[in-house]
């Protein structure tokens, strides 16, 4: 049984769990209520954790559960093969990136495709692994690399053409 | 594994060395090793994938985000608790008419209008849904400055106890052309609200600077005076967490 206190669990990861429903709904409002029915079912359902080290995986899978449940996509997510991620990413500098405004390359993560800005959310803001995006989004590994590297590949661009804009 | 698997492997591969040990990515970094053109992309690849990612953990949140969610979450639980099932919904039905029979044959005077008992059975009916508040905030300091700014006269002087945990927000209540004001906090993971009124709203009341403790239907409550001001402390938690934190 988890030993932790609701308000302690809420202070320590509404930050991620916001950040992960607003790359996925792209709206505030949107993004508030996941993040609190993501806590309100913690908060009634979370007994059945037992592992404590889980919870943060626990939240996101959640989260993104309650999200598929609202939004009712499930069947617009198809499974992408990892041969048929051909191009290769384009350069983006990393200085470049470096000198822009951190809301404007969250909006240009905003801007990807919902298919893949979740994994995006969850390799960037979250460190996970490749290993527990699959685990947490509910879909093979292969496909998770895939939404990563086209997903990485539209972010670039985004990124590439904000840059330019902003310049 | 050639070179393009190899990137799409890398691809997913945290700039933070994390997964060096996993074996698929392992496997594509002993290529990197040997492959000068493969090992510039990585390198590359690397770089940006952390400028992007401090830049994505850097982007700011909402101000009072916090507050929201805690406020909202508790919002729920709150109408959760009160969503009964539906054998519970009979029996209670069943002892809705027990106790209406029971009202109808014992009818006592119910609290006088204007008491602090009325005030008290009032305040405890207004918080059955969780309020909606003026400022939403986790930061005293902003719910200290709200109050002198919108209820000059009550200069809340809050325990100890309560000023360690995180606020929810605050606003004005009107009860009986009185304006009094509403703190809500979160303390152990259960909302604790305060109203502060003036003492001379109650000349009737005979409250003592310490606590006095009463459960008022599902409600804990905790009533006190200090200086020119009369604290209600109302809350679904028992009377263990008030003492605690009062």
């Amino acid at each position: 049984m988890v030993e932790l206190q609701f308000d302690q669990v809420v202070t320590e990861h509404y930050a991620m769990l916001y950040r992960f429903a607003l790359s996925l709904t792209r709206h505030e409002a949107e993004s508030l209520d996941l993040t609190q029915q993501t806590f309100y079912l913690w908060a009634t359902k979370g007994g059945q954790l037992r592992d404590a080290a889980k919870l943060k995986s626990w939240l996101c899978t959640t989260l993104y559960r309650e999200f598929l449940g609202e939004r009712r996509h499930a069947q617009r997510f198809p499974q992408v093969d990892i041969s048929l991620v051909e191009d290769e990413l384009p350069a983006v500098e990393s200085e470049v990136v470096a000198q822009m405004d951190a809301a404007l390359v969250m909006a240009a993560l905003l801007e990807v495709d919902e298919i893949q800005r979740a994994p995006l959310t969850l390799f960037y803001i979250e460190d996970r692994s490749y290993l527990e995006i699959a685990d947490i989004l509910g879909v093979p590994i292969g496909t998770v690399m895939s939404r990563l590297a086209r997903g990485k590949q539209q972010l670039r661009r985004i990124i590439s053409a904000k840059a330019t804009n902003e310049t | 594994m050639n070179r393009e698997a190899a990137k799409i492997v890398l691809a997913a591969c945290r700039p933070n060395g994390a997964d060096a040990n996993d074996p698929l990515v392992a496997e594509a970094l002993a290529l990197v090793q040997r492959d000068a053109e493969l090992r510039a992309w990585f390198a590359a690849e690397q770089a940006a994938d952390k400028a992007i990612a401090a830049k994505l953990k850097a982007a700011p949140l909402p101000e009072d985000l916090l507050a929201r969610v805690r406020a909202g979450t508790q919002a729920r639980l709150t109408v959760r608790s009160r969503r009964p099932s539906l054998p519970l919904a009979m029996a209670a039905c069943l002892a809705l008419l027990g106790v209406i029979a029971a009202l109808w044959f014992n009818r006592t005077p119910s609290a006088l209008p204007g008491t602090f008992a009325a005030y008290r059975a009032d305040m405890t009916q207004f918080l059955r849904e969780f309020p909606k508040l003026d400022i939403a905030t986790d930061r005293l300091p902003e719910v200290r400055a709200w109050l002198l700014q919108q209820h000059p006269l009550v200069q809340a002087k809050l325990p100890k106890g309560m000023e360690r945990f995180p606020s929810i927000g605050c606003r004005t209540v009107e009860w009986q052309g009185q304006r009094l004001a509403l703190l809500c906090f979160m303390a152990e993971g259960q909302v604790v609200h305060v109203f502060v009124i003036p003492r001379t709203a109650f000349p009737d009341a005979l409250l003592s600077s310490a606590p006095t403790f009463a459960k008022v239907g599902p409600q804990t409550t905790a009533s006190w005076t200090s200086d020119d001001n009369l604290y209600l402390v109302v809350t679904q938690a028992d009377e263990a967490l008030l003492r605690k934190i009062l």
